[in-house]
């Protein structure tokens, strides 16, 4: 058993309201026939770099999709303790660069504590990560996160205990170091209508005096809407982002705070 | 005055988006429920 990784071609499809419908994000990845890279989980031991290579060289334009959805399930991410790296290149062995987009989809619920989960860029695209609790159908929350540059850590990815409570955000450093929370900023409530998504972003300037390292995102509702997500983007932009969307059926009080780490 | 938002509709569909507190600066875009993207005008309500 192994993971499929399969290579698609998009149509320059990058911004984040494109993305954020969910009808296209849970589709089944598109696997072409003789475009299937398998890893055997099971041989992938704790420090290994976990290398994908497409079947082709990237273009402009280009999706690289991962599915994780079988050998690494609960049990593989289990016997992890330390972290793991993620690797992407294309046919040539080169890094996926600027031009190209990495979508990395968690088809299994994650109700497991990671040490850390590293993906390797390289270059400074922006790639989107998607988790996913296909186990409890399309209720879970997604994330979608974009990483400018270089490493992207993900520690304690989506660690639910049920099915809408629990929730926990995901914490990501692109320096690879764990900073304690230095300050909160802001909290404030919004009312987002239902079907809505809301990208939030606060510059670094307002209340820290130094680049932002890492961040956190919190999003509070009274009742836990069904379908809610958030995405973090710390890094060289001297901006910090979260997108929020509202599927839940009713409008929903939501409030978004970061809490920025090693400020 | 207290109570008041700056309110978010859509150009397209004509519903509102999101209510925001008056001083708020963080909001960088928004998507309606009609698929329209970052087309909206504010108005204080």
């Amino acid at each position: 058993m192994g993971i499929k990784h399969s290579t698609t071609k998009a149509s320059g499809n990058r911004g984040y309201a494109s993305e954020w419908n969910e009808d296209h994000i849970w589709q089944p990845l598109q696997n072409t026939a003789g475009d299937g890279y398998v890893v055997d989980g099971s041989s992938i031991t704790t420090g290994n770099c976990i290398k994908f290579i497409t079947s082709n060289t990237q273009t402009t334009g280009s999706v690289f999709k991962i599915d994780l959805k079988n050998s690494f399930d609960k049990n593989w991410w289990e016997h992890l303790r330390e972290a793991v790296i993620f690797n992407i290149v294309d046919s040539a062995n080169v890094p996926v660069n600027t031009e190209d987009l990495i979508k990395i989809k968690f088809g299994h619920f994650l109700d497991v504590t990671v040490p850390a989960i590293i993906f390797d860029f390289f270059g400074d695209d922006y790639a989107y990560i998607y988790y996913s609790g296909a186990d409890y159908g399309a209720g879970l929350a997604l994330h979608e996160i974009r990483a400018p540059s270089g490493y992207l850590y993900i520690t304690s990815p989506v660690r639910c205990s049920g099915l809408y409570d629990d929730y926990k955000p995901v914490m990501i450093n692109n320096t690879g170091n764990r900073k304690v929370a230095s300050a909160i900023y802001p909290s404030t409530f919004y009312t987002m209508n239902d079907g809505v998504a809301t990208r939030f972003g606060w510059a670094h300037n307002q209340g820290f005096s130094s680049r932002v390292e890492q961040a956190q995102v919190e999003v509070d509702t009274a009742g836990w809407p069904r379908y809610l997500g958030c995405m973090i983007v710390p890094g060289t932009s001297q901006i910090v982002r979260a997108c929020v969307w509202n599927n839940s059926g009713s409008a929903q009080d939501v409030r978004v705070h970061f809490i920025v780490l090693g400020a | 005055m207290s109570g008041q938002k700056k309110v978010y509709y859509c150009k397209k569909c004509g519903n509102w988006i999101i209510k925001a507190p008056l001083d708020d600066t963080g909001i960088e875009g928004v998507k309606c429920a009609c698929g329209e993207e970052n087309n909206f005008e504010i108005k204080t309500e």
